[in-house]
């Protein structure tokens, strides 16, 4: 689904505190009810912080709308029309505090705020939905886009790129990976992808043990072979977990032994498919 | 290890039963789905020490799904023999073939993947042309170039791997490859219309395929002939299966028949003595094939058993002789009794079983595919009347089960 909105969402929503506090909604909105006059300092950074909020989601949503089911779809254009609300309404109260623009903002607040938690809830509840309309529903594949419905990675904001030449099977599985998230694309496809990559680990796996006895540098190649196995195997149990966070895991792991296995497997330079793919590697690593 | 016999035969039942109930252009499809939702294509992985549990569950499961269709059930048959054959047999000698096969045992099983098999060029041609089939050559850094063509390939459309043959050399190798969204490979129309065209199967051009290190199972003739003659013995075995489950189908579409249909004095058929007896009569016919069957999972088990055990040629031989054998009398006895069977039941219950619509009409049309397949019956005959006519005493006894 909107994978990148609720990104978005999440970033941009702080960590609770104690008493009021400016740089949240409901912060702002205790001050306001208090009549403090600090608070005319916060009113313009909350104001640009909801521009540009508003601007980064309606994009994401205006490039996706036309995929979304219609239940989410109304969820966001709540979100949307709340957070269109409040960019007004602070553009009002930076001219003048009023009893009347207050509970507006309050209210557009409220709308903003339970909106927000419903779309991050759906990110974080664990149900599986589908990754192009959003749709939940008993069956794994939605109806109306024949996609996989998996369960939203909510820290998927917290990856960052990394890039590698890889061989031309490691590149299927990544490029079959990416559709799956993106909601291009089913598991089915990586499933294949994953399956003629299987064979060549296992192959270089039965390779590098015989190898490996009294030689260290195949003992570290194999485990790195060994890394590989268990990143296609977790990318593999996504059929039964659902998991997107499983998704990213299992190809981190991959893409940790792509540049180093086909040395082993010894592939000509000439089917060596000279490409850059990126990665999606922890923030923490 | 053994299967749940009685989950085995409900999920086949089961699919059997969705697909009798699906609209013709849906078939194949819940066919497909249902299986590879059950356990079935996936026994072979599960059974590989059990070669005679693992073809009892495979032979009944084709007979109940080819009770229901017969093309759908034959196509599903390359999956089941081949892998079956790869699965229980053991290559001790050949440790990268163990290698290879296992792995692709294993992943199969893993990814619930359906295999094809491409074993047959053209051998059906003019004297003039040149033989047709696909060429293997090494190219530099271990990769193997494929190209040539295929003359028969069922479930095409279906399989997610493709075994081959393929000329290397001056010998007959084995390969496997991926066969979805491979640009390399090209399917042919259907080469059957009518009621055989669910079996799906074409011709498959081979146009500059390459493969792998890793997808190369034999180079040699040696190791080819020992594996596919074990897998044609698993095919013929398995195959007469499907075919009887169809005669059982239309066994059973005379019971309906004469239990629905009364004689001028109110008898139904079914209780007609003439009747009875010439319904009997195919009915032993098919109990008589059936009750052979078991033979080749006995056999095939005591065979591999002995060469997992390291047993000497001279032990060995005999049995993997009969082996063949078992899987070639199935096949002949067994289609030319579905044949005899369906056009019997055609000719008991008369005109209405030429309707489109009734059971019996596709079934007609499908049950003389049965003796087409490899090895033919003509070629049966004339490689046992050689045997029978030759210089040592002929007893036609299988020693290793009566004897």
């Amino acid at each position: 689904m909107a994978a990148d909105y609720l990104s978005s969402l999440i970033s941009s929503l702080g960590g609770e505190q104690e008493g009021p506090d400016p740089n949240r909604l409901e912060g702002l909105a205790q001050m306001l009810r208090a009549e403090d006059p600090d608070v005319r300092d916060y009113l313009p950074r909350m104001r640009a912080r909801i521009q540009e909020a508003l601007r980064d989601r309606q994009g994401i949503y205006e490039a996706r709308r036309e995929s979304l089911n219609a239940e989410v779809s109304a969820l966001i254009e709540r979100n949307l029309g709340a957070c269109q609300t409040l960019e007004q309404t602070l553009e009002g109260l930076i001219q003048e505090v009023t009893t009347e623009t207050r509970e507006v903002f309050e209210r557009a607040a409220s709308e903003f705020l339970e909106t927000s938690d419903q779309l991050a809830g759906m990110a974080a509840s664990g149900t599986p939905l589908c990754p192009r309309c959003g749709s939940q529903g008993p069956e794994n594949l939605c109806p109306a886009c024949e996609l996989d419905r998996l369960i939203p990675d909510p820290d998927v904001a917290h990856m960052e790129y990394n890039r590698a030449v890889v061989g031309e099977e490691f590149l299927a599985v990544y490029n079959a990976y990416a559709e799956v998230v993106e909601g291009q694309a089913g598991l089915e496809p990586l499933m294949q992808a994953l399956q003629s990559l299987e064979f060549s680990l296992l192959e270089a796996q039965a390779l590098a043990e015989q190898a490996a006895e009294d030689s260290p540098p195949h003992q570290r190649l194999l485990h790195v072979i060994n890394e590989a196995v268990e990143g296609v195997n977790r990318l593999h149990a996504v059929q039964e977990n659902r998991r997107t966070s499983e998704l990213h895991q299992g190809w981190v792991q991959v893409f940790n032994a792509a540049a180093v296995v086909p040395q082993l497997l010894a592939v000509p330079e000439e089917f060596e498919a000279e490409v850059e793919v990126e990665e999606l590697e922890e923030e923490s690593e | 290890m053994k299967v749940d016999a009685q989950e085995i035969r409900q999920q086949a039942r089961d699919i059997a039963a969705r697909v009798e109930e699906a609209e013709p252009e849906k078939r194949s499809r819940t066919f497909f789905d249902g299986l590879r939702a059950s356990r079935i294509p996936y026994l072979p992985c599960e059974l590989q020490t059990e070669a005679g549990e693992l073809y009892v569950r495979c032979y009944e499961s084709l007979f109940t799904l080819g009770r229901t269709s017969i093309p759908l059930a034959v196509g599903f048959t390359m999956h089941l023999y081949n892998l079956s054959a790869l699965a229980t047999l053991p290559v001790p000698g050949v440790p990268e073939f163990e290698r290879r096969r296992q792995i692709l045992v294993d992943t199969v099983g893993k990814y619930k993947s359906i295999m094809a098999i491409s074993s047959f060029g053209e051998n059906v041609k003019h004297k003039d042309d040149p033989a047709r089939n696909v060429i293997v050559t090494e190219q530099k850094g271990g990769t193997y170039l494929c190209q040539g063509r295929k003359g028969f390939q069922s479930i095409a459309s279906e399989a997610d791997i493709l075994l081959f043959n393929g000329q290397f050399g001056e010998h007959q190798g084995m390969f496997y490859t991926n066969i979805k969204n491979q640009p390399a490979l090209v399917l042919g129309p259907s080469l059957f219309a009518g009621a055989m065209a669910p079996s799906d199967t074409r011709p498959v051009e081979f146009r500059d395929l390459v493969i792998k290190q890793r997808n190369v199972l034999s180079l040699h003739n040696d190791l080819t002939d020992h594996v596919s003659f074990y897998a044609t013995a698993w095919f013929e075995a398995l195959c007469t299966a499907v075919y009887l489950g169809g005669a059982s189908r239309a066994l059973e579409e005379v019971r309906l028949f004469a239990r629905s249909v009364h004689t001028e004095d109110g008898h139904t058929l079914a209780e007609v003595d003439g009747f009875m007896v010439d319904s009997g009569r195919l009915a032993l016919r098919l109990r008589s094939s059936l009750a052979m069957a078991r033979s080749f999972g006995v056999c095939a088990d005591l065979y591999c058993r002995l060469i997992r055990d390291g047993a000497p040629a001279e032990k060995v031989n005999p049995v993997a002789n009969d082996l063949m054998d078992c899987g070639s009398c199935l096949k002949y006895a067994g289609t030319a009794a579905a044949s005899e069977i369906v056009a019997g039941a055609r000719a008991l219950i008369g005109t209405r079983s030429m309707s489109v619509k009734h059971p019996m009409y596709a079934l007609n049309e499908q049950i003389c595919f049965g003796s087409m397949h490899p090895t033919l019956s003509s070629r049966l005959e004339r490689s046992f009347g050689t045997d029978m006519l030759g210089e040592k005493p002929y007893s036609g006894l299988f020693e290793w089960a009566l004897g």
